[in-house]
């Protein structure tokens, strides 16, 4: 065991969570300004409702109720895109430790 | 100025912490991907769609009352409350419960605004935060595939 790279396997874990962790944003990102525009138009399509006086306050309320759960849905789907980003780049760290151990050892130990 | 000298034993520490390390197969934080649940979210999906595919026609009319929804509403509930449970009894899965609660609550407010009558320009945004809705938790699902065919 006395051979192994430490600073080697360090550089290369950094890279990995590199590579996961700015690929998810890249992914994430135009998929929540998507969803942040359509937010918002949808809020303005509510507001004139209102301002014409075709909804009341309380069918107001309720459709802006609406909105906001559909808004906490699309977070709690970055959320969840997000840790399945963390834990690929948990699992390609534990993937270099492995190999980085098994070539040091001479036989796949792990 | 002082030199500073690692203790003797952390190759050796560090050793047994990368063996530790190594020895875990790999790590889940999130529940995997169910396809009886995918099932059910779609069968959920379709349903919804269907009702704003009626009511961009009908709201307004004799045709787009609540009357005409009541097992509408009773069928949707019923997927998502089902859903809720069977989400629940597996572990890490409090992503998908929690967006479960959210569409129930959404679907028991579209209920009180169908019961006032929904006029035809509310159906737009209604429509698109449901599609929203809907999207977003598929797409989670989708993604817990992990590479599974």
């Amino acid at each position: 065991m006395g051979n192994i790279d430490f600073a080697s396997i360090t550089s290369q874990i950094v890279d990995a969570f590199k590579v996961n962790l700015s690929k998810n944003w890249k992914e994430i990102k135009p998929y929540a300004e998507k969803e942040a525009k359509a937010f918002t138009e949808n809020l303005k399509l509510i507001a004139e409702l209102k301002l014409s006086g075709k909804i009341d306050e309380e069918t107001a309320r309720l459709h802006v109720e609406i909105q906001k759960n559909s808004m906490r849905i699309v977070l709690l789907t970055i959320k969840g895109l997000s840790i399945l980003t963390v834990e690929n780049a948990i699992n390609a760290a534990l993937a270099i430790i492995r190999t980085a151990v098994n070539a040091a050892i001479g036989w796949p130990v792990l | 100025m002082k030199k500073i000298t690692l203790p003797k034993k952390l190759p050796l520490v560090l050793s047994l912490l990368l063996l530790f390390f190594a020895s875990c197969n790999s790590v889940k934080l999130i529940a995997d991907y169910n396809e009886a649940n995918f099932t059910a979210l779609n069968e959920v999906q379709e349903r919804i769609t269907g009702f704003f595919v009626d009511m961009e026609t009908s709201a307004g009319t004799a045709n787009g009352s609540y009357a005409n929804h009541a097992a509408f509403y009773r069928e949707v509930k019923t997927k998502i409350q089902t859903l809720k449970i069977r989400a629940g009894a597996v572990e890490k899965n409090e992503i998908l419960t929690n967006q479960l609660t959210l569409l129930d609550s959404s679907i028991y407010n579209l209920e009180k605004l169908d019961k006032a009558g929904i006029k035809p320009d509310e159906v737009k945004p209604l429509k698109n935060a449901f599609e929203s809705s809907l999207t977003a938790i598929i797409k989670l699902q989708l993604a817990l595939k992990r590479g599974k065919k």
